[in-house]
């Protein structure tokens, strides 16, 4: 009997589960005392381990090159974390509201059309925003990440900067260059136009057409966005130009948390109103040449 | 939470390569799918096989953004020596060598060609997740992910012969 039972040799699948550690000795489907004396179920159970751990090789393998580093979208996921968690927080009034309001029959029904009323209108204003995934109704990208983009510049004078004969206008960034920043930020296909490839530091800085300086910049999602961004950048290139700030410093201070540039240059928490960044350049553009 | 995501995210990316999304779009579904790991924990829901549960999560977004994306890159049925549409313009050298191994590019065939929950099984099993975390992934049972396995096994096996 136990002869005959021998030679019927194990399924793969329950190789498979036993090299998964899913039939542990002493279960029902133990299959340990067999595989000690059957030559052939070892061969193939190490055959199985094998074309797995090759197949597993060439899966990895094809995707090895296409990969991008994962930094940005690290950083991303942190900060929506953060803002889901600072949501949930201000939420926590909500359960005792509905105790309230279930006090009494009436008091009840109309405030459940009230509240059916409030989210009817507050969907329609946010354009079904709300209804979207989550990743999309967070913000992102305001800042760039560091370790991808920690700024580069030309080594360039101030006068350099600031003379007007010569004056440094932002190069066109290459198309294949533009695709490598969005690939670079896990942003694909890119979205030129969601997003502007923007200088960290600025070419009127002296920033370079660098990798290193570039990062896909939105637009509007955001509150710190490209426009605020070039306010700042147009503000710097009149206090450098001014003798105001030195040029490495305004280098420094961009590349290190625009944001905080921001706010220490304009003394403002938020974005100033457009006006006053329109001001600024048609200042730039009457400066005297130095 | 976070240490989750650096174990996951490649191995996550890669297999939603595999289900033929973009890996913009694949970023974005591991994004959301970590969101709501944030949301099932803080409801106090079971901490057991998250590893399995933030594949599942992935896939049935990536299923469903594959739906609603009718522009979404076919599955390669027959291979040819190259992987799915987006990756034409890859910088050729490296994988150039790589598919100079002949082994690995019969193995590559057949993946390619194994039906999706057969293919997803492989792949998550490539990605180093246990059948019991494949199992909760597909929602499907310890024994029909021995049996996928065993059934792509034979398939490699026998390309590989030949």
């Amino acid at each position: 009997m136990k002869e005959e039972h021998l030679h019927v040799h194990v399924k793969d699948e329950e190789l498979l589960l036993y090299s998964d550690g899913e039939m542990r000795p002493g279960s029902s489907g133990d299959i340990t005392a067999h595989l000690e004396f059957c030559t052939q179920c070892r061969a193939r159970l190490k055959e199985l381990e094998n074309t797995l751990a090759e197949a597993g090789e060439a899966h990895r393998a094809v995707w090895a090159a296409e990969l991008p580093t994962g930094a940005g979208w690290e950083a991303l996921l942190k900060a929506r974390l953060a803002e889901l968690a600072a949501q949930k927080r201000e939420n926590v009034w909500m359960p005792f509201a509905r105790a309230v309001l279930a006090g009494s029959g009436r008091t009840a029904v109309l405030a459940s059309v009230g509240i059916v009323l409030f989210f009817v209108v507050a969907i329609r204003w946010h354009g079904f925003e709300t209804a979207g995934p989550i990743a999309a109704s967070i913000g992102r990208g305001e800042k760039p990440d560091f370790r991808l983009t920690p700024g580069a510049t030309v080594p360039v004078t101030q006068s350099e900067v600031c003379d007007a004969a010569a004056a440094r206008t932002a190069p066109a960034v290459p198309v294949s260059l533009r695709r490598r920043v969005f690939e670079e930020y896990g942003v694909r296909p890119p979205q030129p136009d969601a997003y502007e490839v923007d200088f960290l530091i600025t070419p009127e800085l002296g920033g370079a057409t660098d990798i290193r300086n570039l990062w896909p910049e939105p637009y509007q999602d955001t509150v710190w966005n490209a426009h605020v961004k070039d306010q700042l950048e147009n503000r710097l290139h009149v206090m450098v130009c001014q003798g105001d700030v030195d040029l490495a410093t305004a280098q420094r201070d961009i590349s290190r948390d625009w944001i905080a540039a921001y706010r220490k240059y304009f003394h403002a928490d938020r974005p100033v109103a457009d006006s006053s960044s329109s001001n600024i350049s048609t200042f730039r553009r009457s400066l005297p040449s130095t | 939470m976070v240490e989750l995501f650096h174990e996951l995210r490649e191995r996550l990316l890669r297999y939603l390569l595999v289900l033929g999304l973009s890996i913009h779009d694949g970023e974005e579904i591991i994004q959301e799918s970590f969101l709501l790991l944030f949301q099932h924990l803080q409801r106090g829901k079971p901490r057991q096989n998250l590893r399995g549960w933030v594949f599942r999560v992935a896939r049935n977004l990536a299923l469903k953004q594959r739906m609603a994306n009718q522009q979404h890159v076919r599955r390669v049925v027959e291979f040819d020596g190259t992987v799915p549409g987006q990756h034409i313009d890859r910088n050729p050298n490296p994988e150039e060598q790589l598919w100079g191994r002949q082994r690995q590019k019969r193995l590559l065939a057949v993946i390619y060609a194994l039906p999706e929950q057969d293919q997803s099984c492989l792949s998550m099993r490539a990605e180093g997740l246990r059948y019991r975390e494949i199992a909760e992934a597909l929602g499907i049972s310890l024994g029909s992910v021995a049996a996928s396995l065993a059934r792509s096994l034979e398939k490699l096996g026998r390309a590989d012969g030949g």
